[in-house]
């Protein structure tokens, strides 16, 4: 067994512990109540704990499997991302081709690009490429009925669906001197702090919270995110043995991935806000859509991408 | 029946050939054989029912909004919107298994006997009520109705009659739900809408596109005593047009 096997066990082991801890605390604080009384907040807690349990699954098997997995996992969290999105955008009939071509050859081929480790065309593939020519293909269709609104909501949805989601898997493409095939490790970085700092922003959000960042937009408070990206910056801290970055390097990268990951929230707070829905969609329990669950990472992705990329190659 | 006898136009939708159905099992074949046949048909039927099921949560992750009723047993008339022949099937893939056991699509028959495959999944996996309006057809599309009503089963309907290809939300509605309504009183009549199909898959366009499918169903309504039939149908066009989620663009 190499020793990034053996890390990625221990990370996912790891993180079952904290499962089963956090699951147990859920469940004594379920026996403690009274007979017959449902405490709501307790309710959702329990049921976002389930989620996570099939969320390190997932990315624990995806990891194990290595790169095929983890390219197949988000190129899936992506599917499902984009759909979620394209659900809430701007359409009309004349759209259907260009978003056809954008879920079945643009999300794929994004995802192909990165997987065969061509980053000079996976970095503008989305932004260069499908940003010109899907707007040409919705013209050919001749309706100009609010085209624009069209054409930039549905480059959004790529961008933030594909691109950004597809940065997570691509930092597996990095190479840096003396890390060798152990970039599979950044990944589980990544998620893991920048999911973290959600938590326990949203843990001291609730407990010590007082100045709302964008009041009328999200229960966001300053109070919360300090909390939740030093919070990050120390997971980081611990977790920089699996990274080349060494301890304050790690500490560092884990503070400005938290960091752009909580205000990306409220970017795709204030789409959910304008559209008038509350969740992106249903599909994971307690926590709403995929978006709703990733809207961090996703922001997160690129920015940690490209630093690692700029600092340590 | 209702005081109204149906005028065959004002239903749904339309043929079955006398006796259809029983043409399947040639009377030639030994019992146990076509005992066999039988399980096997239902087998295959159950087969089908799942993977249609599966499919149309894998595309359009469809779900039920249980805005207005329980997801419990108990007779209904589940009346929807139509804009695609997707739409009966995604409201059937989103009830529980016991409702959806008995469920029965009212459909029409020129559509689900055109060929050997319909005529398969149509009556045996959706397990429709073929209903057949020509005039000079003698099994009225009421009495198969009424009839499906009373063995207890619940009903999918469609009361715009045809597919709303207009720009408008809903099409007039056929005077069938209301003559159901007077029929039989007791049972639910309960607002379906089902959203996002017309983007999914617009008219003309060969691939589907995979947007979030949602299936609201709304609180049942009743047919008032001494409420006439046009201020039914615009009651119950109101009431399903009531159960569209709200998203602005």
């Amino acid at each position: 067994m190499t020793s990034t096997m053996t890390d990625i066990l221990l990370l996912t082991f790891g993180s079952f512990g904290i499962l089963i801890g956090l699951t147990f605390l859920g469940e004594v604080l379920r026996a403690r109540e009274e007979p017959g009384f449902v405490n709501p907040v307790l309710d959702t807690y329990m049921t976002r704990v389930q989620s996570w349990w099939g969320m390190v699954a997932f990315v624990g098997f995806a990891l194990i499997l290595g790169r095929i997995g983890v390219m197949v996992l988000f190129a899936f969290a992506s599917f499902a991302a984009l759909r979620e999105f394209l659900t809430l955008t701007t359409k009309a009939q004349a759209d259907h081709l260009s978003l056809t071509l954008g879920f079945f050859a643009v999300l794929p081929l994004q995802y192909v690009f990165v997987g065969l480790g061509w980053d000079g065309l996976y970095a503008i593939f989305i932004p260069v490429y499908a940003f010109l020519l899907l707007p040409i293909v919705s013209a050919l269709r001749g309706n100009p009925d609010r085209f624009l609104m069209r054409v930039a909501e549905t480059q959004w949805a790529l961008m933030i669906a594909v691109f950004c989601v597809s940065h997570v898997p691509a930092l597996m493409n990095l190479d840096i001197a003396g890390y060798g095939d152990r970039s599979l490790l950044l990944v589980a970085f990544l998620v893991m702090v920048v999911q973290f700092g959600d938590l326990l922003e949203y843990f001291f959000g609730r407990r010590i919270g007082k100045t709302k960042i964008a009041p009328g937009l999200s229960p966001k408070t300053w109070e919360g995110v300090l909390c939740g990206v030093g919070s990050a910056m120390l997971v980081g801290a611990l977790l920089n043995w699996i990274t080349p970055f060494g301890v304050f390097g790690a500490m560092a990268m884990a503070g400005v991935a938290s960091l752009v990951g909580m205000f990306g929230s409220l970017v795709v707070a204030s789409i959910k806000r304008d559209r008038g829905v509350k969740d992106w969609s249903h599909l994971i329990p307690g926590q709403g859509g995929f978006v709703d669950q990733l809207d961090s990472v996703i922001f997160a992705a690129p920015i940690f991408y490209h630093l690692t990329k700029y600092f340590y190659t | 029946m209702s005081a109204n006898p149906s005028d065959p136009s004002d239903i749904i939708a339309l043929p079955l050939s006398p006796g259809g159905g029983a043409f399947f099992f040639s009377n030639a074949l030994p019992f146990a054989k076509v005992g066999f046949m039988k399980f096997l048909r239902q087998f295959a039927a159950r087969i089908v029912g799942q993977s249609i099921r599966i499919f149309a949560r894998a595309i359009t992750a469809v779900r039920a909004d249980w805005k207005g009723i329980e997801p419990v047993p108990r007779q209904r008339v589940y009346f929807a919107n139509h804009t695609s022949n997707a739409d009966m099937p995604m409201i059937w893939s989103v009830l529980p298994p016991s409702m959806r056991r008995t469920v029965r699509p009212v459909a029409a028959a020129d559509y689900w006997l055109k060929n050997k495959l319909r005529a398969f999944v149509g009556p045996e996996v959706f397990n429709c009520v073929l209903v057949d309006r020509r005039p000079e057809v003698k099994d009225k599309p009421m009495d198969k109705i009424i009839a499906a009503l009373d063995e207890g089963s619940s009903l999918i309907i469609f009361p715009e009659g045809n597919r709303n290809m207009t720009d408008d939300p809903l099409l007039p509605f056929k005077a069938g739900l209301y003559n159901m309504g007077v029929a039989r009183p007791e049972v639910d009549l309960v607002p379906t809408w089902v959203a996002n199909l017309t983007e999914i898959m617009p008219k003309g366009e060969i691939i589907p596109l995979p947007l979030i499918c949602t299936v609201t169903f709304g609180e049942p309504i009743h047919v008032r005593d001494g409420e006439s039939k046009d201020d039914f149908l615009k009651r119950a066009s109101d009431a399903l047009l009531d159960q569209r989620p709200e998203i602005r663009t």
